[in-house]
């Protein structure tokens, strides 16, 4: 069994039998609609089974996803007969989960009416569920609704309620979420469209705020974050009010919608989009002395045929980075703290925004840079086309302009520490680049005087004015031979691996 | 009233012109025409807005879905647009729903229905003229309630599901295009409609007013008039001075959409990431500009059906009026209070506290003749002699839920309770008792009333019956539990009021609610069919099958063109039922000429009422 | 048919009467006790009317039901005759405009202590507390920095928050409340107090929580979409617990992201 399939409720149908209410969808991305139809149809398939649809989630436990539910293995291997409880034992973490959400203050168990579901992770029964109605702890015994038979043997694994976490988080994303953010999460739900900018589509896996290095997922705490703060200067609002219970469920859903998404786009991008789109699949039928119909379609079965493999080999290494994001040492920890907000060290850090932000984010701030009007280039693009608007476009491909600093308003956070982040790290995802090899004195300068631009005072700027001409009787001493400004994604994607 | 006069109907059938099948035909054909008949106009509008009132049933019907199973596949539309996202409609489409909900019901149905339909329709024939003054005028007001039917129904189509400010379109929401996403074309129809709408109800009260100034018949005094005509009158005025403001009003809100003035947008504010505005302008204005017109059009669509089930209660009771003059006076007076408490609306809004005062004592004041008014219906049923017919059960219900409306509105006139429940479904109760409660209740009893002499058959009493008992039903068990609601503190417009938790146990009555509504909804499918059908199947009377005193039924039914075969004169008021002047019938039509009494009159208590 | 219709007119009224009655028991009623002394006053005025109210509405309905009960009697009497009657129209117009105006102005100095400027708590006015600016979906809020006075304009060192109002609680606040793009309205339903947010306008607002808890915070007008999304609290805290909680907010606000090895106070170098 390489995938648990774990069905989940249905939405209740209310009232109106005669209206059957359709169903939510599970969108592909555009990149795998243009596949050849025969290599589409495999890869909805394959990710209908990995992942399934929005009312019968699958849980594929490789992710490094939260799913809910109380894993335990089976104790005992009495084997006679049909047999209606059950010898079990939970890991201790387990156990308190499972004792916090159903027993009383005497340690009594109850259950919701119907019943707890168990499911079976292997041995005879493995992927079938079945009804629990009630736990004794003194024995360590679940009692089943109805009898088993075969027994299945000792330490045989189980989840109590699988995909407990997962079910809760889309009922929630659904209410909450959804209607910006699409029940796929490809950002473009109902109202999604009359928004500016438009909602996050999670597909590639990637998120602007993080508190992580520059080439790491985002964390947990860094999604909590956002969903409980908000972006000012967005429609994404607040929802502080959310239980913790209710952002965890809705993080892991979201997370798992931005794996799901990843995945696809990874495989459909390295291994299918190149020889079996539809164009790709024409050109090779139709150019002179290229394959035949037959090649192709051999090819094509093959390449079907090795689609696990792909979905295998992909979701290992993209489980393996974003479980790496909540590991303790993918967080940005300054290596000094935060120099004194002082005039001279706005100064200083005027000197760095002056040399390294401004071509985005102009000279006073304001995000009009030189860049926003030059640069037209498309770095997502392997052809290295231009985009049809010049300015400065994020991974998503929608036009980004650098933050108007002189607003006060920070996506991200207004902390100091925020701001270090995405200096430190940059924003990947709209191409900001990370200024990781900087001093960290030198950044903090920088955060301080970003801090301040909107309240700049006319001593301030007199200050500001000296340095200035200082700094340029300095250069006519000395005619410098840096050259002129770094295109924004030079160093986009420099890996940050020095220690602070 | 057949049993009290089996013969009224079978004498007068004899003075009624044999034709017959033809006849009903040119009247159909003549409802598709550009007439200038005002009896074919009122059954043009009549027609039109009943359909209207099942366009807006159903939009009421997606709210109240939409607050009983929030965000479950909503039947029919989830299938049709939502489908991949599993049925569940968009916020921004429910506030189109609500938005459209309350403009189709405000301006396409009940104000056309109470002035242009039965005013079209009663004024001449009430009054004893052959027409009314400015046919060509009479005719455009209706046909220009078509371009404003289609831009509401373009409006659906101009982005994001239509027009998202709710009826009362507040700048800077309405204002600006990027503040309720997806409004942009949406908004601009729905204004031009809106504009439509005020033209056409412009060209018929200045034609009221004319009329009923200029073509009474010899010896209809105003103090003659039925109550349906001083209704219709008082409304003319109210709409000719209110309607222009609105109008005014709404130009310069599509001014600001459209070429960049800031009537109504201050400067600075930042709006789905747009540049900041430039403004200058006062948001307040546009709320005192739309409540200007917008309380009075309260009246607008209150005072006819008051005027209408006076006239059909009256002769339900067998009875005169219950105070005549008190009864003009006090439409009178809440159709000039109703000019200055538009500010009730705005108490919250943060207009000078002082003027709160002011609208305060002003709003429950206004109170008082809708108090008389009731006491006055009452002392009109006290003694009379009814049958619970259709009609009876109508008026009746006219009464009893337009007394909740009445009370309800005394907490939110009071400033302090106000400010709690301002904004929440305690309003949203108020106001659909008024409208819903009483008008709508009024327009079915009149609509019961004359349908026998627009086409010459009277409606299905069973049918009619059942229609009452489920509408009634329905409507309460919708509508009461609103002020359960408001006083839990639910406010309005909210698409999914349970992401509050102190509002989530509310569900269940909402859920309830929503039953009622549907039961509600499909009751007036049973009016529709009604109607309809009883145009080919309905029993044929005559002249005056109710036994009523006005000059319209002396005119055939249906009434040739110039109504009246024989000129009307009018002798005395219109209430004179029962008098003791005739001993043999309980009523005495305002067109008999009856020898002046050799003793004293009995009745001469209230001179204006009787003859003389 | 007669008892039935008129047992029917009669019914709804007394099904009406029966709802309000348990509606507080079926906690249909009041989100909970009036949190401040204001609201205590609103609710006061709000039953004052109920009472009214109500006795008019079983009198009319009562007397209704009996008027229909008698006019539809199946004798062969004539109705009664009669135009109206001078002496019961004048009882009725003064009677009912006699408790209209004591209502009205009973009214007036709860109002004016709410809302007249002149009224206002003068401590509370002399320091509002935080502004808050509503915004589509969410409720923004400035607080200024601990011992410095809240100003229009923002300043360097003001605090913020989002969705959350820290208030200390048995005494008068004043916030400023403003809109950063369209028409909002500031709802606390246990408080009973509602103030629309006016674009362009900077409107004072004050309230009291009697006791420290949490209340609801919603917006009230019509503000887009997303409405029904602007979900957030006021915390009333105990005094001491206020200025704590600032403090805290203070420092939260300054985090570098260095953990404070030595204790919280000099997380700030």
């Amino acid at each position: 069994m390489r995938h648990l399939a774990v069905l989940l409720l249905t939405l209740p149908l209310a009232g109106c039998g005669a209206f059957s209410p359709p169903e939510a969808e599970f969108v592909l991305r555009a990149q795998t609609e243009e596949l050849d139809s025969k290599v589409r149809t495999a890869v909805a398939k394959e990710m209908d089974e990995t992942f399934g649809t929005p009312h019968a989630l699958v849980a594929w436990l490789k992710l490094p996803v939260d799913y809910g539910g109380y894993a335990g293995v089976t104790r005992t291997s009495k084997l006679a007969g049909k047999i209606k409880s059950l010898s079990v034992r939970f890991e201790d973490d387990q156990l308190a989960k499972f004792t916090e959400a159903f027993a009383d203050k005497s340690g009594n168990y109850s259950f919701p009416d119907a019943g707890l579901q168990l499911t079976w992770l292997s041995g005879p029964l493995s992927g079938t569920a079945i009804p629990v109605i009630g736990y004794n702890p003194e024995k360590r015994e679940l009692a089943l609704d109805e009898a088993i038979e075969p027994h299945p043997p000792a330490d045989t694994p189980f989840v109590l309620q699988a995909g407990e976490t997962l079910k809760y988080g889309r009922r929630l994303y659904m209410t909450h979420c959804m209607h910006c953010h699409g029940a796929s999460g490809d950002g473009a739900g109902p109202t999604a469209k009359y928004l500016n900018p438009l909602p996050r589509d999670y597909r590639l896996g990637q998120f602007k705020f993080k508190s992580t290095r520059t080439d790491q997922k985002t964390s947990r705490e860094d999604l909590k974050r956002i969903i409980l703060n908000g972006i000012p200067g967005t429609y994404m609002p607040s929802f502080l009010l959310l239980k913790e219970d209710e952002s965890h469920a809705i993080v892991e859903y979201i997370r798992w919608l931005g794996m799901r998404g990843e995945l696809e786009n990874s495989v459909v991008i390295n291994e299918l989009r190149l020889d079996f789109s539809k164009d790709a699949i024409k050109q090779r039928s139709s150019e002179e002395g290229s394959e035949t119909s037959d090649e192709i379609n051999e090819s094509v079965s093959e390449v079907i045929g090795q689609l696990p493999e792909f979905f295998d080999s992909y979701g290992d290494d993209m489980a393996e980075l974003w479980a790496a994001a909540d590991e303790e040492d993918s967080l940005i920890v300054p290596a000094v703290a935060r120099i004194e907000d002082s005039l001279e060290s706005r100064v200083r850090g005027r000197r760095f925004f002056l040399e390294k932000c401004a071509t985005c984010h102009g000279h006073t701030g304001r995000g009009d840079g030189q860049m926003t009007i030059d640069f037209q280039k498309n770095t997502e693009d392997p052809a290295g086309g231009l985009y049809p608007i010049p300015g400065l476009h994020d991974i998503w491909g929608h036009q980004v302009k650098p933050r108007n600093l002189m607003q006060g308003v920070f996506r991200g956070g207004r902390r100091p520490i925020d701001l270090y982040y995405r200096l430190y790290g940059g924003i990947t995802a709209s191409k900001m680049p990370a200024f990781n090899t900087a001093e960290p004195e030198l950044l903090w300068d920088t955060v301080n005087y970003v801090l301040h631009i909107p309240y700049e005072t006319p001593a301030d700027k007199a200050a500001y004015k000296t340095e200035d001409d200082k700094y340029e009787a300095e250069l006519k001493a000395a005619p410098p031979t840096a050259e002129g400004a770094t295109p924004p994604t030079g160093e986009a994607t420099t890996t940050g691996n020095e220690t602070p | 009233m057949s049993t009290a006069n089996p013969e009224i109907g079978a004498h007068d059938h004899s003075h009624a012109h044999a034709h017959d099948p033809e006849d009903r035909l040119a009247l159909l054909k003549s409802i598709f025409s550009f007439s200038t008949d005002h009896k074919v106009i009122g059954i043009q509008f009549l027609i039109t807005t009943l359909l209207m009132l099942m366009v807006g049933g159903a939009l009421a019907l997606g709210v109240r879905w939409q607050l009983a199973f929030p965000w479950e596949s909503m039947p029919l539309v989830g299938k049709l647009i939502f489908a991949r996202f599993g049925g569940q409609i968009s916020p921004e489409y429910y506030t189109m729903l609500f938005t459209m909900h309350a403009t189709v019901m405000i301006f396409l149905v009940i104000i056309p229905i109470l002035a242009g339909a039965f005013g079209n329709f009663l004024i001449p024939l009430m009054i004893g003229a052959d027409d009314m003054a400015f046919p060509t005028l009479n005719m455009l007001s209706y046909w220009f309630m078509w371009p404003a039917i289609l831009c509401f129904g373009l409006s659906f189509f101009g982005g994001g599901g239509g027009p998202a400010a709710g009826w009362t379109s507040y700048p800077v929401l309405s204002a600006v295009a990027a503040a309720a996403p997806g409004s942009g074309w949406a908004q601009n129809w729905w204004l031009l409609a809106v504009t439509f709408v005020g033209v056409s109800s412009m060209m018929g009260s200045v034609n009221y007013m004319t009329t009923i100034i200029n073509m009474r018949a010899p010896g209809m005094t105003l103090m003659r008039m039925p109550l349906t005509i001083w209704a219709m009158f008082i409304t003319a005025i109210l709409q000719a001075f209110a309607l222009p403001v609105l109008t005014a009003a709404g130009f310069m809100l599509v001014a600001d959409r459209m070429i960049g003035t800031c009537f109504f947008i201050p400067a600075g504010l930042i709006i789905n990431n747009a540049e900041p505005t430039i403004g200058g302008g006062q948001p307040l204005l546009w709320q005192h500009l739309f409540w200007f017109y917008s309380h009075p059009a309260v009246y607008i669509m209150l005072l006819p059906a008051m005027g209408m089930v006076s006239d059909t209660l009256a002769c339900m009771c067998r009875k005169p009026i219950f105070g005549y003059r008190p009864m003009v006076y006090s439409m009178a007076a809440i159709a000039g209070l109703g000019f200055i408490v538009w500010g009730h609306h705005m108490f919250t809004s943060g207009m000078n506290p002082m003027l709160g005062m002011t609208f305060m004592t002003s709003t429950i004041m206004i109170a008082l003749p809708s108090a008389v008014k009731t006491f006055n219906w009452i002392g009109t049923m006290w003694g009379g002699k009814l049958q619970f017919n259709t009609i009876t059960l109508n008026c009746v219900a006219f009464v009893t839920m337009f007394v909740v409306g009445g009370l309800s509105g005394i907490f939110m006139a009071a400033v302090p309770v106000d400010i709690y429940i301002h904004d929440t479904y305690f309003i949203v109760a108020h106001f659909h008792y008024v409208l819903f409660g009483a008008t709508l209740f009024g327009v079915f009893s009149a609509i019961y009333f004359w349908y026998p002499k627009m086409f010459g058959r009277k409606m299905n009493e069973t049918a009619g019956k059942w229609h009452f008992f489920l509408t009634f039903l329905g409507a309460n068990g919708t509508f009461f539990p609103m002020h359960l609601l408001g006083v839990a503190g639910m406010p309005r417009r909210y698409a999914d009021p349970y992401l509050h938790p102190y509002l989530e146990h509310l569900k269940p009555m909402n859920q309830f609610m929503t039953i009622s509504a549907i039961v509600m909804g499909a009751a007036q499918i049973i009016l529709l069919l009604n109607f309809f059908i009883s145009m080919k199947k309905g029993e044929k009377v005559g002249r005056n099958p109710w036994g009523a005193n006005g000059l319209e039924w002396s005119a055939p039914s249906p009434p040739g063109h110039g109504n009246f075969d024989v000129p009307p004169v009018c002798y005395r008021g219109p209430y004179e039922y029962s008098s003791p002047l005739d001993e043999e019938r309980d009523y005495l039509p305002q067109t008999e000429y009856l020898p002046p009494p050799e003793k004293k009159s009995p009745a001469d208590k209230d001179p204006g009422a009787s003859n003389h | 048919m007669r008892l039935f219709w008129v047992g029917f007119f009669i019914f709804w009224p007394a099904v009406a009467v029966i709802a309000c009655y348990i509606a507080p028991g079926m906690n249909w009623w009041f989100p909970g006790e009036a949190g401040s002394p204001i609201g205590r006053q609103i609710d006061d005025l709000f039953y004052m009317i109920l009472w009214i109210v109500t006795a008019v509405f079983i009198a009319v309905q009562a007397v209704m039901g009996y008027v229909l009960w008698r006019a539809s009697a199946t004798d062969n009497k004539r109705a009664f005759f009669s135009h109206g009657n001078h002496h019961l129209e004048v009882i009725w117009t003064i009677v009912p405009a006699g408790i209209l105006l004591f209502i009205a102005l009973y009214q007036m100095d709860v109002w004016a202590h709410y809302r007249i400027q002149s009224q206002y708590p003068t401590e509370a006015a002399k320091a509002p507390i935080a502004e808050v600016t509503a915004r589509q979906f969410e409720w923004r809020i400035r607080y200024p920095q601990p011992d410095t006075k809240l100003e229009i304009k923002p300043q360097k060192h003001d605090l913020y928050a989002v969705n959350e109002l820290f208030v200390p609680a048995g005494r008068p606040v004043m916030i400023y409340l403003r809109t950063e793009d369209v028409q909002h309205s500031f709802f606390i339903p246990r408080l009973r107090i509602k103030q629309d947010a006016v674009p362009g306008q900077v409107i004072p607002v004050w309230f009291e929580a009697t006791k420290p808890g949490e209340y609801e915070l919603l917006c009230a007008e019509l503000c887009g979409w997303g409405h029904y999304k602007m979900k957030a609290r006021v915390i009333a805290l105990p005094e001491e617990e206020y200025y704590a909680m600032i403090e805290k907010l203070e420092q939260a606000q300054s985090f570098d992201g260095v953990p404070a090895e030595a204790d919280d106070s000099n997380a700030d170098e």
